[in-house]
């Protein structure tokens, strides 16, 4: 499904640089669950970004279905992020001046044109309240991010994530900002997601959470262990 | 979608964005306010130029004029391009109590046929054809000459220090005296000047300060003897000027292009004549370049109107672009959000850009309505004012006219708006360009 192939990613640390990645190599297979553990500044962050093309590694490369991703134009690159992966951050990040399904449908929004938008929006806005409810907040679909828990934003952001059917979903802590209580509804939903067959890929440190995955894999230094 | 979303929903929510639009919607308003007043005044000023002057002038600098006008009044009729032509003696001569002024000799019937002259009169504007005769010709002198000793006067020269009293027709009577000039620019006559008195028959309100002030209007024939222009030494007859009228169809260009061809046969066929070296430097000029000198302020004044509005363009445009440099740097995260799930960069650029130009437009837009609602209403707000406060923004007194202008060049009106849409713009541009720069993950990062 993808596969990194020795990554390599530094940071300038004023006349230094700091090794953030030392030759990752990854592979995760269709309708796997993966948990990437590893302490504070081990680069798990990192890895999850360059995996969702949200950062590009100093060297390595990166192949979804067997196709290297950073050697595709940026457009292609954007459509990538848009059609086939799915990320949900620990800190949410939705869009506070809309609202949950404005939210739920920005990449459907992003991915489309204004015509193909006008023509399909029925069945988009049907599929995305199907994806609000599978989450539970069908109720407050209407509702701002601003009037919501930190468990509802983190649903509403998996909703985000889901409602392009992408092949890959990656999380970055996605209970770490969250109790005990709502971040079992998370981990619940992430299980469902799992056994209906959704490839995910997961950050965490938390290793009750990571006990959720089929694979736990450690990043230490840089390196997977 | 997700661009015209964003720009709604940051455009309502925004309310810095606010403060963006009243400074575009009051630059747009103001300048329109402005330019229209001042584009009105300046259409104004040259109305009253060109009503005054008729549309050629042929003639010299010179007091001592030009020889054969008859023979060229008479061409100038033949013309098809003319409509009426009128001859003028222009001098400068001494009244009592009043120093220098201008005199100009005329011929009511074609003067008025070339100029408006007629709608300047106090008393005889609604007149058949005005005059120059005194009404009252009982209290004139046995062996004066009546018809020919009214005067006219500038209505500038009745102020007093009453303010402007008319005395009547014929109840007053003003000593002048005139030097003429021979043919060669010599000192004519006695050489001490000749004395006439004129009496007051009306007086012109043409709107020019400086004619109004300075132009006391007598009878053609008798300034032409008292100048000795009128052929008694041996010379031909002559005069300063001959002021042209066109036909409605005529172009001033291609009258001017005609008049001046005509000139060359007219001055050749009269080579080697008596006085005909007083041909060799007659100019034309339309009324434009005649009364260039009055006009070109008027221009100016519009054209640094301009500047400083372009400069407080700037201005706005740098209010602009700092409020959306303030937008960008707190919408950094919602940037690397869109980015996420897949906006371009041209797409993060395009959202800020467009809500530069819905700023701009709604500025605009609003700015416009409000510009054109004030200039079409500045007479009822000026008399408002007036009524409140006793304030008046334009004294008809100074400003010699008795409206402030009130139309509206829609054209420049849409102008202006475009030009501010288009502040707009620029002034998004360059925090958009940053927008589009940012990294993702540096921009999810601020938390």
């Amino acid at each position: 499904m993808i596969r990194t192939r020795a990554l390599y990613k530094d940071y300038p640390m004023g006349r230094d640089k700091l090794h953030v990645l030392r030759g990752v190599n990854l592979e995760v297979r269709r309708g796997e669950f993966l948990a990437i553990m590893g302490a504070s500044g081990s680069g798990k962050s990192t890895l999850l970004h360059i995996l969702g093309l949200l950062d590009r590694p100093d060297r390595g490369e990166v192949e979804l279905e067997g196709q290297p991703v950073f050697h595709q134009s940026q457009a292609r690159q954007d459509r990538i992020r848009n059609k086939e992966i799915g990320f949900v951050f620990q800190f949410y990040h939705l869009l506070p001046e809309l609202n949950v399904e404005e939210n739920v449908l920005l990449p459907e929004m992003v991915g489309n044109s204004l015509w193909n938008w006008v023509r399909r929006r029925k069945t988009t806005r049907r599929q995305a309240r199907e994806v609000i409810e599978s989450v539970g907040l069908e109720k407050q679909i209407h509702q701002r991010p601003a009037t919501l828990s930190g468990g509802e934003r983190q649903r509403v952001a998996i909703a985000r994530a889901l409602v392009q059917r992408p092949k890959l979903l990656l999380a970055d802590e996605p209970t770490g900002n969250l109790d005990s209580v709502s971040g079992k509804v998370i981990l619940d939903i992430f299980g469902r997601l799992n056994q209906a067959g959704q490839t995910i890929v997961m950050v965490t440190h938390d290793a009750k959470v990571a006990a959720l995955a089929h694979r736990k894999l450690d990043l230490i230094d840089g390196k997977i262990q | 979608m997700y661009k015209l979303l964003l720009i709604w929903r940051y455009f309502l929510k925004k309310r810095v964005a606010y403060i963006a639009v009243l400074a575009v919607l009051l630059l747009v308003m103001l300048v329109l306010v402005v330019l229209s007043i001042m584009s009105g005044l300046l259409e104004d000023t040259r109305q009253r130029n060109h009503r005054w002057t008729g549309d050629l002038v042929v003639g010299r600098d010179s007091l001592v004029g030009f020889a054969y006008y008859d023979e060229w009044i008479a061409a100038l009729q033949n013309h098809p391009q003319v409509e009426a032509a009128a001859p003028v003696i222009k001098t400068f001569g001494l009244i009592q109590g009043g120093g220098a002024r201008q005199l100009m000799g005329i011929d009511m019937e074609s003067w008025c046929r070339v100029t408006h002259f007629q709608q300047t009169l106090f008393y005889q504007k609604n007149d058949r054809l005005p005059s120059l005769a005194v009404p009252a010709a009982d209290s004139l002198p046995p062996d004066s000459q009546p018809e020919l000793r009214g005067c006219i006067l500038g209505y500038y020269m009745l102020a007093g220090q009453q303010g402007f009293l008319r005395p009547g027709p014929a109840a007053a009577k003003l000593s002048v005296t005139v030097f003429g000039l021979n043919s060669r620019g010599q000192l004519a006559g006695s050489g001490i000047g000749e004395q006439q008195f004129f009496w007051y028959v009306d007086d012109s309100e043409s709107g020019l300060v400086d004619i109004d002030s300075s132009v006391l209007y007598v009878d053609f024939h008798r300034l032409q003897k008292l100048c000795y222009m009128n052929g008694l030494d041996g010379q031909p007859k002559r005069a300063s000027e001959v002021r042209i009228k066109l036909k409605e169809n005529v172009s001033l260009a291609a009258g001017k292009t005609a008049i001046a061809g005509l000139w060359q046969q007219f001055a050749k066929q009269y080579q080697g004549k008596p006085s005909s070296h007083l041909l060799a430097d007659v100019r034309i000029e339309t009324w434009k370049e005649y009364r260039r000198s009055r006009i070109a302020p008027a221009e100016k004044e519009k054209s640094l109107m301009i500047v400083i509005f372009a400069m407080i363009g700037f201005v706005a445009v740098f209010i602009i672009f700092a409020i959306f440099y303030m937008i960008v740097t707190e919408k950094i995260k919602d940037l690397g959000i869109v980015k996420s799930v897949g906006g371009s960069r041209l797409g993060i650029s395009q959202i800020f850009l467009g809500y530069g130009a819905l700023v701009g437009l709604v500025g605009a837009v609003i700015g416009t309505i409000l510009g054109i609602l004030i200039v079409t209403h500045s007479n009822e707000i000026e008399g408002l004012l007036n009524a409140w406060f006793g304030f008046r923004l334009w004294d008809p007194e100074v400003y010699a006219i008795s409206r402030i202008p009130d139309a509206v060049d829609y054209g420049q009106a849409a102008v202006i708006g475009l030009v501010a849409i288009l502040a707009c713009i620029l002034g998004a541009s360059l925090p958009a360009r940053r927008a589009a720069k940012l990294e993702v993950v540096e921009t999810l990062r601020v938390d």
